[in-house]
């Protein structure tokens, strides 16, 4: 199994954990559905980041230094947004 | 949304039914037409009667659930040029994070004509989106297909039998689009597909197919910014959000699914007249 296809296995894993979250936090009521769905949203944010860094880390790996430092500088700019945000 | 009478109720009166129906339809349509589904959802929340400001971070959930959603089919079938999508994204995700900073300062008004023009770009873009660009080439194979370490070029399966060689040009344009694109995904919550994909097929030159999956890929980061701003303003509403992320993640399935077997210029002349309709009942009902 080559690393997309681990990489598209650990997406397929998200989706369904995500899946299975969001109807947690659409219909149980109170602190576990709120819980539930708090869990969801942040896998729905964190997906696409894992998924930047595992490239990253994969181009780094076989060489292909040019793009790896674009994926650095990408989750550079997604580390600053976070903060930003926060700190508001 | 909040709980009454043991069941879930929208906020802002937008039946729950109804949310999860247009959520689950939008991402349906959205990743049919590699536009992403909130070009769709948003227009039509604001006319049921939700705040853009409301509307925007559902919007963005949607996104993010329909990229997660078409994620493993694309990934496995090696469509996405990653490389591309990182590259442009940065330029992206920066101007999603000015635009979400100050969207809390932008007016409903001036949100909803933004809308209304955005859904009339969209639909002049759609529809006049040209078919197939790059053509197969005979001695290329199932083995070449992917994307190629250190460039922006790749090979694509037009067919069981047919692969297509492509290498993004005119870069330095393709960003200013892409920035653009991010900056109206942060302000208005609709992610920047409709400008994404239309910029990588008519000004970078990437076959419509790897660049509606590409887009996929990348507006699902750009919603992650955006929707880290949102939250962390409060304007996410977790209850609401979870109904619009479960129906769009079905949505998200069955429309890259649905991409496999329907030709998406079909599905893009169809989307334009439906945005005509949208953009131009957003723009009178202000």
């Amino acid at each position: 199994m080559n690393d997309l296809r681990r990489l598209a296995s650990l997406m397929q894993i998200a989706l369904v954990a995500a899946f299975a979250l969001a109807l947690g936090g659409a219909f149980l009521p109170g602190r576990t559905g709120a819980i539930l769905g708090g869990i969801c949203i942040g896998i729905l944010i964190g997906a696409p980041i894992v998924r930047v860094a595992w490239l990253t880390v994969d181009w780094a790996r076989i060489g292909d230094r040019r793009f790896a430092l674009l994926g650095l500088a990408l989750l550079s700019v997604l580390a600053g947004g976070a903060m930003v945000s926060f700190l508001r | 949304m909040g709980w009454a009478g043991g069941g879930p109720v929208a906020s802002e009166d937008v039946n729950p039914v109804e949310l999860a129906i247009a959520a689950l339809l939008t991402a349906t349509v959205g990743a049919l037409g590699g536009l992403g589904g909130a070009i769709l959802l948003v227009p039509i929340l604001v006319l049921s009667g939700m705040s853009a400001r409301t509307a925007a971070p559902l919007g963005l959930i949607s996104v993010a659930a329909g990229s997660l959603a078409a994620a493993p089919r694309q990934l496995r079938g090696q469509v996405v040029n990653h490389r591309l999508g990182i590259s442009t994204e940065i330029a992206s995700s920066i101007a999603a994070l000015i635009g979400a900073l100050v969207s809390g300062i932008v007016g409903q008004s001036v949100l909803a004509v933004m809308l209304g023009i955005v859904a009339l770009a969209a639909a002049f873009v759609g529809a006049r989106r040209k078919g197939i660009r790059n053509l197969p080439d005979p001695d290329l194979g199932p083995d070449d297909v992917g994307e190629h370490v250190g460039s922006l070029s790749g090979v694509y399966p037009l067919s069981a039998t047919e692969f297509v060689p492509y290498q993004a040009t005119r870069i330095p344009v393709g960003l200013l689009g892409m920035a653009a694109a991010g900056l109206i995904a942060g302000l208005s919550g609709v992610s920047g597909g409709f400008i994404k994909t239309p910029t990588t097929t008519e000004v970078m030159h990437v076959p419509v197919k790897v660049a509606a999956a590409t887009t996929t890929f990348s507006v699902g980061i750009t919603s992650a910014i955006a929707l880290l701003v949102f939250q962390a303003q409060g304007r996410l509403v977790v209850s609401d959000a979870a109904l619009v992320a479960a129906a769009a993640l079905v949505g998200g399935t069955l429309g890259a699914r649905l991409q496999m077997f329907l030709p998406p210029p079909r599905v893009r002349q169809a989307l334009s007249v439906v945005l005509v309709i949208i953009g131009v009942l957003l723009l009178v009902q202000r």
